[in-house]
């Protein structure tokens, strides 16, 4: 028995606690996104052949976390159009080109709406890990439900941050942009736009 | 190469072509002449519709629409790290009729990792010898070790179909001095023909792969940072003149 109960204390040191992902002894906490550990992404078809992707560079989100009833949670985004990168291959041309998207009324038209929101209405649950988030998405001052599929990831632990936890999501969604209002390039650039998402979010400090 | 109007206006970019036939005031018979001879059509009666008036060229990469990115679990596989290419090019020797004959270089510069890292790296990492996360990267050591690599590429080997539309391209991928085999599953999306293009084709694909880094002697922060990397690519390739 002896023998048995220093394996097992081993075993709870050598293994993790348990496998990811896990909610057991997630935090239900107000949580915010880590930044350097976040991706948002567009992609819009292009002549009905290939994918174009566009990062956004610039957004924050708030998740209010409840592990024990993930239905419970809420969650906020804020995304600043012009803060947009295409990979452009030739670097005077990119700047003039993020410019246009950010600011023309064709395209994202930030002069007039400074910021794109989304803020959550209803979590449903699917699978353990699984569920949905529909929200208002604000988008050139249009607001319209959507709704994103999203997967939990698990919890990690990185000491430089002591006992918050970190919690890691994949999302996505297509919107179709004449929703929205957007109908330009019809026919070379597709009406569906798909939002996909991956990222961290931090327990916020007490 | 006779560009089918037909075609066009069957995969969608229907307001560009009847914009460059004037505003779409042409008739539809005038469309129609435009169509390939009847025997270019008889030849290719079995190909899918999208493949057949596509030339039988070199072409490379449109380097304004293609994207490459790489993504690998973060923190034991909680997140994904997205990160893109912005630097790449590839030469496609391409055959509608039998498109397991095609083959495919691709050349990608490391230096020109695009991290998207927000805020003033240099301010949080006071000990990096780099001045950004994207040059930390693409130049350390531990990562692309790109002043000793300089070039990553792939060079196709074999290709087979698996679908009227999709197939494998097998070949032979040097990452850090190291050429080991990797399978690409890649879609083939179609033909656009741009008026700005003149007569030239313009093919659209999606490819992706994974590939383990550790396989390619890159074996740092293994397990916080995945061992298993997601490549993909979706992009279009241009006729050459």
């Amino acid at each position: 028995m002896r023998h048995l109960a220093i394996a097992a204390s081993l075993l709870a040191i050598t293994l993790p606690a348990h496998a990811n992902p896990t909610l057991e002894g997630v935090a239900s906490a107000l949580y915010e996104l880590a930044k350097t550990h976040a991706f948002l992404t567009w992609t819009v078809k292009h002549n009905g052949i290939s994918g174009y992707t566009v990062n956004f560079t610039d957004f924050d989100a708030d998740l209010v976390f409840d592990a024990e009833t993930p239905t419970n949670s809420q969650l906020s985004v804020s995304i600043n159009p012009t803060a947009l990168n295409t990979n452009y291959p030739d670097p005077a041309k990119k700047v003039d080109w993020e410019a246009e998207l950010a600011t023309d009324p064709r395209f994202m038209n930030a002069g007039e709406f400074p910021t794109i929101e989304f803020v959550s209405t209803a979590v449903e649950q699917t699978g353990e890990f699984e569920g949905t988030v529909t929200g208002d998405l604000t988008f050139l001052g249009v607001t319209a439900p959507v709704t994103l599929d999203v997967t939990y990831g698990g919890v990690a632990n990185p000491p430089w941050f002591g006992q918050r936890d970190v919690i890691g999501f994949t999302a996505s969604t297509t919107l179709v942009r004449s929703d929205f209002g957007q109908n330009s390039m019809a026919g070379i650039i597709s009406d569906e736009v798909e939002i996909e998402f991956s990222g961290e979010f931090l327990q916020a400090a007490e | 190469m006779t560009m089918s109007i037909k075609t066009y206006l069957t995969l969608g970019a229907a307001t560009a072509i009847l914009a460059a036939c004037g505003g779409g005031t042409e008739p539809a018979e005038t469309l129609e002449a435009d169509a390939p001879p009847v025997e270019a059509e008889a030849a290719s009666a079995e190909l899918n519709p999208a493949l057949v008036d596509v030339a039988e060229a070199t072409y490379s990469i449109e380097k304004t629409h293609a994207f490459m990115t790489v993504t690998v679990g973060h923190g034991g596989g909680i997140s994904q790290y997205r990160i893109s290419f912005t630097d790449f090019d590839g030469a496609l020797d391409f055959s509608p009729a039998d498109p397991t004959s095609s083959s495919i270089s691709f050349s990608i510069n490391p230096m020109s990792v695009e991290t998207n890292y927000p805020g003033d790296y240099k301010a949080g990492h006071a000990d990096s010898g780099f001045e950004s996360w994207n040059e930390d990267v693409s130049r350390n050591a531990r990562w692309l070790n790109a002043d000793e690599h300089p070039e990553i590429t792939f060079v196709s080997t074999a290709v087979e179909k698996t679908g009227d539309l999709s197939g494998t391209v097998t070949g032979d991928l040097t990452l850090l001095g190291v050429t080991k085999p990797v399978t690409l599953d890649v879609t083939y999306n179609g033909l656009a023909n741009p008026p700005w293009f003149g007569e030239r084709d313009v093919i659209g694909f999606d490819a992706s792969t994974t590939v383990l880094r550790s396989e390619f002697g890159m074996t740092a922060a293994i397990p916080s940072i995945g061992d298993e990397v997601t490549v993909e690519f979706s992009g279009e390739f241009l006729q050459d003149e």
